[in-house]
């Protein structure tokens, strides 16, 4: 067989590999043993680099600031006394933050049984808004677990092996989440958008929903428990075929300043109504 | 052997790079795609062979470490390697200007198919925002690849050196 032919065999061979591991590949994506030996090998390296870039981060805003400020040296000299004091209170707090953090683990603001994860590493091409986690399996996270931050709604596990997990956020087109309006109690279904926020879809055209209403959790996906909150409605137009509203929705959590999140570990079914029952009604 | 040695190692810088450092220069929809300019990279100095089985293994990678299907990124960096090979041929692209350019048509195809997959699994909305993505990601990919090409040219260059592997480019 000539040498091209047999090397246009390899890569045919390879591209019909992709293409067969692509599409059987099942619906939901948890993860094989090939994602949690390589999330294993990766994930020190990425925690490294993580609080190495913060470090580094932090010592180069305070050069700067330090920058141009030398003739105020004596006046820090007489408040360093003060200073001093401070960083003993400093050191109380860090501990007391420590122990607080070990509290959250236990107990949260929800019913659910929950576990607080550090971000150490974002989606690695960018065509998909995700970022990863250091909590896995190994500490009972699973795949469509829901995922919020203090100010609301993130995402959901889509990957995970056992200290590693994958995050899809909510302004990624691909995740849906069954959403209410607080104030006029319509409900429809919030998709991300290209443009980096979200979309309100299938929306009542009766609808009163006006810009500045609040959008929450349904609870009735199966996945996000009921009420939490997701965004603000910015503005409102028809949909394509006019046949329902749509809303563009500012998220309520800032993705790009977001260093902790919260995995609700209940089962992902259930949170409102039984299984099931929202069909029969 | 020693070459694939080469691969795994700006493999993983290039990982770390790409989900850790990398935010901090650009909002992650517009960063640049390194394990692209890699592969493409690989396809003009190594045997078609290795290239080809680093193409398919780094595109196994960023499904792993991505959002993606497992299988998408490995079938999209064999069709640009075998294509951006097929270019090298015919045009012989030696010039940098020229290679960025091809990063840059590459990129495009790249998220064409992203997209298209998406599409056709139901999940998006091609509008202007796409293409203003895709446009702007190939940008700095093919922009990127101005430095990253002479970089991975040296870095290679003093690894062939050292384990005494031989210089194709």
């Amino acid at each position: 067989m000539p040498k091209s032919v047999r090397e246009l065999a390899v890569v045919l061979i390879l591209i019909g590999g992709g293409l067969i591991i692509l599409f059987s590949a099942p619906r939901i994506r948890g993860g094989g043993p090939a994602t949690g030996i390589f999330y294993a090998i990766l994930r020190p390296f990425q925690q490294v680099t993580t609080n190495l870039q913060g470090r580094i981060s932090d010592t180069w805003k305070g050069y700067i600031s330090l920058v141009g400020l030398r003739q105020e040296n004596k006046a820090l000299k007489e408040e360093l006394r003060r200073l001093k004091g401070e960083r003993t209170d400093l050191l109380n707090a860090e501990v007391e933050n420590r122990r607080l953090k070990k509290l959250l683990n236990l107990r949260t603001r929800h019913d659910f049984p929950s576990l607080v994860a550090q971000i150490i590493g974002e989606d690695s091409v960018g065509w998909y808004r995700s970022f990863f986690i250091n909590r896995g399996s190994s500490e009972g996270v699973a795949s469509e677990m829901a995922v919020t931050a203090a100010e609301g709604v993130v995402g959901r596990v889509t990957k995970c092996a056992a200290s590693m997990a994958q995050v899809l956020l909510i302004s990624d087109p691909s995740l849906s989440v069954d959403c209410r309006l607080i104030r006029t109690r319509d409900r429809g279904v919030l998709n991300g958008s290209s443009g980096g926020g979200c979309v309100l879809r299938y929306l009542d055209l009766r609808s009163d929903i006006k810009s500045g209403d609040e959008v929450v959790t349904s609870g009735l996906d199966s996945i996000f428990p009921k009420g939490l909150p997701v965004g603000k409605v910015e503005s409102v137009r028809k949909g394509p075929q006019g046949l329902f509203l749509e809303a563009q929705v500012r998220p309520a959590v800032d993705f790009s300043e977001i260093e902790e999140v919260m995995i609700i570990l209940g089962r992902p079914a259930g949170f409102d109504l039984q299984p099931g029952l929202e069909k029969k009604r | 052997m020693s070459e694939f040695v080469f691969f795994g190692f700006c493999s993983l810088v290039g990982l770390l790079l790409q989900s850790t450092t990398m935010g901090l220069f650009m909002p992650a929809d517009y960063k640049p795609d390194l394990f692209l300019i890699l592969v493409f990279w690989a396809g003009i100095r190594t045997t078609f062979i290795n290239a080809a089985g680093f193409a398919f293994a780094a595109g196994l990678i960023m499904d792993l470490f991505s959002g993606a299907p497992i299988g998408l990124f490995a079938t999209i960096y064999c069709i640009i390697f075998i294509s951006c090979g097929y270019l090298h041929a015919v045009f012989q692209m030696d010039g940098l200007a020229a290679r960025a350019i091809t990063v840059l048509g590459a990129t495009v195809v790249s998220g064409c198919i992203v997209l298209l997959a998406r599409r056709l699994a139901g999940t998006i909305d091609l509008d202007w925002n796409f293409v203003q993505w895709v446009l702007l990601k190939a940008l700095t990919t093919g922009l990127l690849s101005l430095v990253a090409i002479p970089l991975l040219d040296r870095l290679w260059n003093g690894y062939s050196q050292f384990v005494g592997v031989r210089i194709d480019g």
